[in-house]
């Protein structure tokens, strides 16, 4: 039963790390949307709560020449309904807005879907796709990780007790760019993705597929890149047989578990589904890409 | 009905706004002064022997003022549902064995519920683990683990109905098969609460119980039964009640045991169900195993039906021990068929016992004979649409008596089929299909078709009452309870009817034993039909009196007295000068100027209105579903339903029940199911597990009505609570079914989640695509 915790809101990255650096019991929160289900659930609760949607850093999106900065805290919501921010990314936009409900998208941010480190988070794939990088607070300043690398495993993350996300940056996608994700679950919404799956694709003017990334979520401890199914992408035109390779690659790259929400067997051949379908959808995307119809 | 008559409008809900402004008051709002507030502690093994309960570390937690077990309460085990074989009694808390994962074996009471809830967990419990019992089939065996030893077996209650020796005959084929209708939770949106306080009225020694319940009467008894009171000292309301569909209709152990405390410790006493355990402690629905022959000719007639079934009735045989009476009088469908042999068992198992879930007993009887005419359309490779048609009852047919005993009033399920067949167009869905078909589209289409009968009412007595009272306010009491359906709207709409008056001034007063003498409650689809009538009915004769009085003061005779069309009283025909008002009206009933013959009284009448039979909605659904051939993702694209439930009051309220039916049948189709693991632990005890859907997951639906009226009430109003559940779920299930058809599928049990279907498509093809 949730019983009254102690709460604090700092206003700086620097008093949220003094006060997790204080007390080895506090764990900050952005949206708590995986954390107090947590607690209600059994898991010990914290002897404090930090607060980190206080702290003005930690929120907005703001693009600076080809950068783009997202505060850790930034509910998605915010993300989903910037529209310059979701033509550039329309998958990681899609994954950001398709997180619970629109209840629950005013609260969570990406920085909690990445180090709640849930292997069927809807994000990371998308962020790891477009080759995000988190920007951490740490005891002797700041570093900066490739989003790829901060879930190590289930529930595991790189961060060391008293870091912080404090921000993602992400680069404007070169011309003929877009990125795609679609993720399977029973219901169409309120639901843990049985296989994610999130692409993207850059093509030159003639169709031929320059750039691909295949990122897969919910079929390994952490998010799967699919190095087969970019190398079946890349120097050649978006054929059937490319799709086919994308699929086969993806469903072979897989390492899932047997659970609840589905087998080994299903999550193997649904990946490669997502995977070519996604693909498909983010060529469409970058065929219509209107910044590179001049270049 | 007349015209001018507000009969037939979709007049709003009269329920609304306190509810939209949170006005409404559910039991979990209710906070009289000096409340505490139970937990109680449940078993986490599926079946034990509990060798000791340690409240030690409970009693001395912060806040607690008391934790108890079955051994403190000292109260007998209760039936909870009056058919039920005393040796099934069910101790309010488990005494000796725990039976399911989730029954309630001690209570603490604290100052808050957070307390309550952090004491509860250190009651210690030991116990002596004994074999989980999940399967009925398995449970009927000889040599199975017995939960009541007593018993002698695990079987529980049994229902048949013999064809006579050698009518099984005259077919040319048998179509046969085995069709599991898989257990499902109520999950209504607010879960079971109780709120009980000490006194009842002016009586100290009484109580007064504030309970999510169908019936209140119900709850009443159950509390007065296992503290020894008289009934008349216990006082239930039912105040704002989130939904129930049938899972509400019966008394919770929760609510004699709170009433214990609420006496034994001097002050009100909550408890409120969370939702984990609601999904745990609730009964459950359906689980049937069903084992159907349909002997037929080649033509497609069909000679006989020979129906066997097993209900898991969970671990203490409830209402759901006795539905399959239902599935058995209700075995044919609306289908002819010369000969039915049905045969059925409930068996006790170590899971949530089973109850009344909207449909109760005849979503399973219809789920399974429209399977089975699915399965002899595939046979013939006759459109299943022809195959019905060939053998649906005809109106001359009726009264018509089944080969199971049910007597049916009335029907014309040709032309509900017709209807829903015209709206869907459904020869150009064939159409479509066989365009998709032949160029291979990866999206598999399928078209299901449902025909159904079901019946409503056949608890075929309840109380009603008029009166109008001194300042002219018109109150008609209920017997039943709403819990959601919008009682007060329609019981106001018949009260304006017949008396003119605005519904400003009429209260509709129910769900409170201290309020409406007597009553059964609000299930089965029973409450317009029979509370209705009986409104409607003391409504004609308060009139009458009205009449006859202001004729004899306004010296006119009785034919010319009409309402006044202000709705103020009732004035002479084309004089509305010459007048009386309703508060007149009513101070003149009881005074003595009355006419010749007419004794002083209140300007009122009650009865027990009774129908004498059950009635019989019926109606046709078409279900329009694609699957992702490659997932296996199945997606309900259109629904069209023709309900007939008689003559329509209000069709506002008749298509919210046809949604929220329609939906809960296709959910059962596509989404829900409540899973067990082999040693008895539930697998889905919280919304992400057991997956419930929303409304993104249903398409808009098309609906639409035939108007039968049943001659048994004067309203001609037959029940539409459940229909849309009954109808929905067999066309659903077919058009998935359907939709699989062209790779060798003929049947697949429900639900059709995402990697069933998958696995079904892969292991038909000889490779998988
Ligand atoms: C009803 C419901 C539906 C959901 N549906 C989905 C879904 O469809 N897809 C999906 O992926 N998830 C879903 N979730 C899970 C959850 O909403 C997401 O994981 C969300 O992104 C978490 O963000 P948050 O800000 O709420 O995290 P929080 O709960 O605030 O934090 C989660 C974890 O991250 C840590 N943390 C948070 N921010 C930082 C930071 N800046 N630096 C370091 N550590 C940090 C916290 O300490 C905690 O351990 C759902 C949850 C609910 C309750």
């Amino acid at each position: 039963m949730l019983a009254p915790m102690k709460y604090a809101a700092p206003a700086t990255v620097e008093e949220a790390r003094a006060l997790l650096a204080a007390d080895g019991g506090a764990r900050v929160f952005a949206g708590a949307t995986d954390l107090i289900p947590q607690i209600r659930a059994g898991r010990p609760e914290p002897s404090m709560m930090i607060d980190l949607k206080r702290i003005d850093r930690l929120s907005g999106i703001a693009r600076a020449g080809s950068t783009w900065t997202i505060g850790a805290a930034t509910p998605t919501a915010d993300i989903v309904a910037h529209a310059g921010f979701a033509a550039e990314f329309p998958g990681l936009a899609e994954a950001s807005g398709l997180i619970g409900s629109d209840q629950i998208q005013n609260r969570c941010t990406w920085g909690g879907n990445l180090v709640n480190a849930s292997p069927a988070a809807d994000t990371p794939p998308a962020l790891i796709v477009n080759d995000a990088k988190a920007v951490i607070a740490s005891a002797g300043g700041e570093r900066t990780v490739a989003a790829a690398e901060v879930a190590t495993g289930p529930g595991a993350t790189c961060l060391g007790a008293d870091e912080i996300i404090v921000e993602f940056t992400l680069a404007s996608p070169p011309p003929r760019t877009a990125d795609a994700y679609l993720r399977l679950i029973p219901r169409t919404e309120m639901d843990i993705a049985v296989v994610g799956a999130a692409a993207r694709v850059t093509l030159a003017p003639d169709g031929a597929v320059t750039a691909a990334a295949v990122a897969l979520g919910a079929v390994a401890p952490t998010v799967v890149r699919v190095p087969d199914a970019e190398a079946a992408l890349i120097g050649g035109p978006l054929t059937d047989d490319a799709l086919e390779a994308v699929a086969q690659a993806a469903s072979a790259a897989c390492r899932p578990i047997d659970d609840k929400r589905g087998t080994v067997a299903y999550r193997r051949r649904v990946a490669g589904v997502l995977a070519r379908r996604a693909v498909a959808i983010a060529a469409d995307r970058a065929a219509a890409d209107q910044r590179g119809a001049s270049s | 009905m007349p015209s001018g008559s507000i009969l037939g409008n979709a007049v709003p809900r009269l329920e609304d706004p306190d509810l939209l402004t949170g006005a409404a008051r559910f039991v979990a709002d209710l906070a009289p002064p000096g409340l505490a507030h139970a937990a109680f502690v449940r078993s986490t093994m599926a079946h034990a022997a509990i060798a000791g309960i340690d409240v030690g570390g409970a009693e001395q937690a912060p806040g607690v003022i008391g934790a108890f077990t079955a051994e403190g309460l000292g109260l007998d085990p209760q039936p909870f549902f009056y058919i039920i074989p005393p040796v099934f009694g069910r101790p309010p808390l488990a005494a000796e064995v725990v039976r399911f994962v989730g029954e309630p074996l001690a209570v603490v009471v604290a100052e808050t519920p957070a307390q309550a809830a952090d004491a509860a967990e250190l009651v210690e419990v030991d116990y002596e683990p004994r074999p989980a019992l999940i399967d009925p089939e398995a449970a009927l065996e000889p040599g199975a683990p017995l939960l009541f030893p007593a018993n002698g077996s695990n079987l529980a209650s049994e229902y048949s109905s013999k064809a006579e020796p050698g009518a099984l005959g005259g077919h040319d084929l048998v179509v046969s098969g085995r069709f599991v209708n898989q257990r499902v939770a109520a999950a209504p949106i607010e879960p079971t609460a109780v709120l009980v306080e000490p006194g009842a009225g002016g009586d100290d020694g009484g109580v007064t119980v504030w309970c999510t319940s169908q019936t209140p009467f119900g709850a009443r008894d159950a509390v007065a039964a296992a503290l020894g009171l008289d009934p008349g000292r216990v006082r239930a309301i039912a105040p704002a009640v989130g939904g129930g569909f049938g899972a509400k209709a019966a008394p919770y152990p929760e609510f004699v045991v709170t009433a214990w405390l609420a006496r034994r410790l001097g002050r009100p006493v909550k408890w409120v169900e969370t939702r984990s355990e609601n999904l745990v402690n609730m009964v459950h629905g359906r689980d049937y195993v069903q084992y159907y022959e349909l002997g037929l000719t080649r033509d497609g007639d069909f000679r006989w039906l020979r129906a066997r079934a097993t209900a898991n009735v969970g671990a203490y045989p409830a209402v759901g021990a006795f539905l399959p009476s239902f599935t058995m009088s209700m075995a044919s469908g609306p289908y002819q068929i010369p000969a039915v042999d049905f045969h059925a068992s409930g068996a006790v198992t170590t899971t949530t016992p089973l109850g009344a879930f909207r449909g109760a007993g005849r979503p399973e009887a219809t789920a399974a004979i429209e399977r089975i005419v699915d399965l002899a359309a595939a046979e013939l490779d006759m459109d299943p649409v022809e195959l019905r048609r060939r053998n649906l009852l005809s109106p001359d047919q009726f009264p018509y008596e089944t080969p199971t005993g049910a007597v049916m009033d009335c029907g014309d399920y040709q032309r509900a089929l017709d209807q829903a067949l015209e709206t869907a167009g459904y020869d150009d869905l064939r159409a479509e299909q066989r365009r998709r078909r032949l160029r291979g589209d990866p999206k598999l289409m399928g078209v299901g078709v449902s025909v159904y009968v079901e019946v409503t009412g056949g608890l075929s007595q309840e109380y009603g009452s008029v009166e109008v009272t001194a300042d002219g306010t018109v109150v008609a009491r209920a017997g039943t309870s709403s819990h959601g359906q919008g009682h007060a709207t329609s019981f106001t709409q018949l009260v304006g009817e017949v008396l003119g008056v605005p519904p400003d001034r009429v209260r509709v007063v129910h769900s409170d034993t201290f309020e409406v003498p007597r009553g059964i409650g609000t299930i089965a689809s029973r409450s317009l039909q029979i509370a209705g009538s009986a409104v409607f009915k003391t409504a004609h004769e308060v009139l009458e009196r009205a009449r006859r009085i202001a004729a004899h003061r306004l010296e006119a005779s009785v034919e010319d007295i009409v309402t006044a069309d202000d709705g103020s009283g009732l004035t002479v025909a084309g004089v509305p000068a010459r007048a009386m008002s309703w508060p007149e009206l009513a101070a003149a009933s009881t005074g003595g100027d009355l006419p010749d013959g007419m004794a002083p009284g209140e300007l009122a009448a009650e009865i027990d209105f009774d129908q004498g039979a059950a009635t019989y909605p019926f109606g046709a659904h078409v279900a329009v579903v694609e699957v992702d051939s490659e997932t296996g993702d199945a997606r309900l694209v259109r629904h069209v339903a023709v309900d007939d439930c008689g003559r329509i009051l209000n069709p506002m309220l008749v298509r919210g029940q046809v949604h929220g039916g329609i939906t809960q049948g296709a959910a059962q189709a596509l989404y829900e199911q409540v899973l067990y693991d082999e040693d008895g632990n539930p697998r889905t005890a919280n919304f992400a597990d057991y997956c419930l859907p929303g409304p993104t997951e249903v398409p808009a639906y098309e609906t639409a009505h035939t108007e039968t009226p049943t001659p048994l009430n004067p309203l001609g109003a037959k029940g539409i609570g459940e229909s849309g559940t009954i109808g929905s779920l067999p066309a659903v299930q077919s058009a998935v079914i359907d939709a699989l058809s062209p790779l060798g599928i003929r049947h697949l049990d429900m639900p059709y989640t995402p990697e069933k279907v998958w696995r079904a498509i892969t292991e038909s093809a000889p490779s998988p695509a």
